[in-house]
């Protein structure tokens, strides 16, 4: 084991993938010599060279269509849209083209294509700059959406993204880049669509996402100290969603929260209310609570501290539906 | 027209008296003089015959004590009546005395369909919970699992008037987060009852060692080897009923009861044999075992067994037994203190059965031990009587031929 930052672990797993496979190369803004806008692709440049650490004029329309079309062509492009706020320029390329190539050619080619992007607060940089629109694209088929949460999850799943023959919407919240943590010296992936069980608990299960995994442990442990012992699930792949890992949480607990940092219509609290709502509503002993941020664009400056939900409101939640 | 069923005056000097157990259920049809009711004093306990026929509402739950004629029960001519009495007496639970303008919440938890959980719902289907009679705890009284937990556990009802149900201490759901609550019922609470009853009407005693015996594992292994000509593998479990039975012709003490200060010795000695299912456990009986031969044994105890495990049993299968054994070395358990099955004074615990160093004749053989735990009622059995009765398995066992002379 050894102990590595967040966006260290996607760099090993980028250097490790293209050192498997010719086929893979990266493109994106300002990804080769500068090293990425946040340093996560140091040093692959210097390694791998020009061709393959491509850097990209400021299009991200022109960015995914390169990947789409050399998905086709047979390479594996892993390609970084810097603020995921900007994936909006890119939509047809990605939701038209990318998500249904595959079934219009009737099977005939596949596209394995994975779209990295930062997305989240951690900037205090405003409504064009700190967004996460997960939800647009676990609704279009066609598509998977990963969010890892650990160093351990964002390699393991990263290098899984890059085999898979399918095109891989990657999500890195920029306010993880730094956390650290355990990962293997030995190679290892980590399936997509697996959820895991970050902490095991009897009293409520909290579903949460990104950032937010950590927020949830931490009001766990506070929780633990007046005798309430709460069930932490990252699901780690949003799309596909592994259903049966909530359920099986929720038959135990039978009081379900879901927080996230998105908005909450349409979100992945709403998908997951939905599923327990008509898959397992006799294990529900009070009704569902979601915690997201607040339905307005996200301000730009230290108000953006109050945005997104924090350790207390979990505690306040779960003490409310286990009352 | 409603009818009340009251606390009756049972004797001259009564005040008041308990719920024992209520014979018929909330909402169930009660005919005119059936028995609804069983109440209690500290002297006696009575059988009340319903004063009149209807579907009874009841007002005063078990081992609640109320004064000499109050009313303990409420029979309603039709459902109609009985569900507006229901909901006459919550809404006089719910709205204030002082006339004020209901909040939201109390409109919501006015009307007549109780707020439920989903999971409170399905458990109240599940146990058979009548959710008119559940006062909810949750949000706005919504009823939510607990309530449907405390529900079930209030149910409990004492047994034989010899069983008194003691206090039960209840941890309160703010100092201790309940995990699980299984109602006592079926199998288990039989099993529950009478094991309980056992250790309380008994001076139970264990007399526990070893028994060499090789012998008769031998003697077994050349009855295996003429399966054929048998016509069928006689099993150790065989062998041991036919011994006991055996012994227990010798020594009729053994086989007897107490039953109203009296040792009453039994003429036909039925041996029950525990077998283990799912559920709990089940003592079918060979009858008269001491009458029959081995194989005769074998093939009822087999057809027992078989029918036990299929759920096939019947009442006569079980009664009767005078003498019970447990065999539970195939476990890998080697002794235990087996408890009694009442009325019988014994039960003989046979344990694990393995190859063991043992001295004989000053040298070190290997043989075959057998682990026995004998336990004894001290009210009829002493120490010396059973160590007589091990003393002649003892015997038999080292000698299985003797078997063909009884």
């Amino acid at each position: 084991m050894k102990s590595l930052n967040f966006r260290w672990a996607i760099n090993e797993a980028l250097r490790e993938e293209m050192e498997r496979d010719e086929r893979v190369f990266i493109a994106g803004e300002d990804v080769g010599k500068p090293g990425g806008p946040f340093g996560i692709t140091k040093g692959l440049w210097e390694k791998f060279g020009e061709q393959r650490v491509k850097d990209t004029p400021l299009s991200e329309e022109a960015i995914i269509g390169l990947a789409v079309g050399a998905a086709a062509a047979g390479y594996r492009p892993v390609v970084e849209i810097m603020f995921m706020d900007f994936i909006t320029i890119a939509m047809d390329q990605i939701c038209n083209q990318a998500a249904k190539m595959r079934y219009l050619y009737g099977g005939k080619i596949s596209l394995p294509l994975v779209i990295r992007t930062l997305f989240g607060t951690g900037l205090r940089a405003g409504g064009h700059h700190s967004q996460s629109l997960e939800s647009w694209f676990i609704h279009t088929p066609g598509l998977k959406v990963v969010m890892p949460s650990t160093p351990y999850d964002a390699k393991g799943l990263l290098k899984s993204a890059i085999r898979d023959d399918n095109p891989v919407i990657f999500l890195e919240h920029k306010g993880l880049l730094r956390i650290k943590g355990d990962v293997p010296e030995e190679e290892f992936l980590i399936p997509l669509g697996v959820a895991d069980v970050k902490r095991t608990g009897k009293h409520a299960t909290v579903v949460a996402t990104g950032k937010l995994v950590h927020t949830a442990l931490g009001a766990a442990e506070q929780l633990a100290r007046d005798g309430i012992e709460l069930e932490v699930i990252d699901p780690r792949t949003l799309s596909p969603l592994d259903k049966e890992t909530i359920l099986n949480s929720v038959r135990k607990t039978n009081h379900l929260i879901i927080a996230h940092e998105g908005t909450k219509p349409c979100g992945i609290g709403a998908e997951i209310s939905a599923v327990v709502a008509e898959e397992g509503l006799d294990f529900l002993d009070a009704p569902i609570k979601r915690l997201a941020s607040p339905f307005m664009p996200i301000p730009f400056g230290p108000l953006e501290d109050a945005l997104v939900p924090g350790e207390n409101d979990i505690i306040e939640a779960v003490k409310e539906i286990l009352k | 027209m409603l009818k009340d069923v009251i606390m009756p005056q049972l004797g001259a000097e009564m005040t008041a008296g308990r719920i024992a157990e209520w014979k018929k259920k909330e909402g169930e049809w009660v005919e005119e003089k059936e028995v609804v009711v069983i109440v209690e004093t500290d002297k006696i306990t009575y059988e009340i015959e319903s004063p009149g026929a209807g579907y009874l509402h009841i007002l005063i739950g078990v081992d609640e004590e109320v004064p000499v004629a109050v009313p303990i029960g409420i029979l309603c001519e039709s459902k109609e009546e009985l569900k507006s009495l229901i909901a006459k007496e919550r809404a006089e639970g719910l709205i204030k005395p002082k006339t004020e303008t209901p909040s939201p919440e109390q409109l919501a938890a006015t009307t007549s369909t109780p707020r439920i959980s989903p999971l409170a719902r399905k458990l109240a289907r599940e146990y058979h919970v009548d959710l008119e009679t559940v006062q909810g705890s949750g949000p706005n009284g919504r009823i939510i699992k607990r309530d449907i937990l405390r529900s079930i556990e209030g149910r409990k009802v004492t047994t034989s008037p010899r069983i008194r149900e003691k206090e039960i201490v209840s941890f309160s759901s703010s100092e201790k987060m309940i995990k699980e609550i299984i109602p006592l019922r079926g199998i288990r609470k039989v099993i529950a009852d009478r094991l309980y009853g056992s250790l309380q009407q008994m001076a139970q005693f264990s007399d526990m060692g070893e028994i060499d015996v090789t012998e008769t594992i031998k003697f077994r292994q050349k009855l295996l080897e003429q399966e054929g000509f048998i016509g069928a593998a006689i099993s150790l479990n065989d062998i041991l009923i036919k011994v006991v039975a055996t012994i227990l012709k010798q020594m009729p003490i053994m086989n007897s009861s107490i039953l109203d200060e009296e040792i009453h010795v039994w003429n036909q000695i039925n041996i029950g044999m525990a077998v283990s299912l799912d559920e709990g456990l089940i003592v079918p009986v060979i009858h008269e075992a001491d009458k029959k031969t081995i194989l005769e044994i074998h093939y009822l105890l087999e057809d027992l067994i078989d029918r036990a495990r299929n759920h096939r049993i019947n009442a006569d299968d079980v009664k009767g037994g005078t003498f019970t054994i447990s065999n539970f070395g195939s476990y890998g358990t080697m002794y235990g203190t087996p408890i009694i099955n009442p009325p019988q004074v014994a039960l003989l615990g046979i344990g694990l059965i393995r190859q063991a160093a043992m001295v004989i004749n000053d040298q070190i053989v290997v043989g075959w031990s057998m682990s026995y735990s004998l336990t004894m009622n001290h009210q009829v059995i002493d120490g010396a009587v059973g160590s007589q009765f091990i003393n002649r398995m003892r015997k038999f066992l080292a000698n299985p031929s003797v078997l063909c002379t009884v």
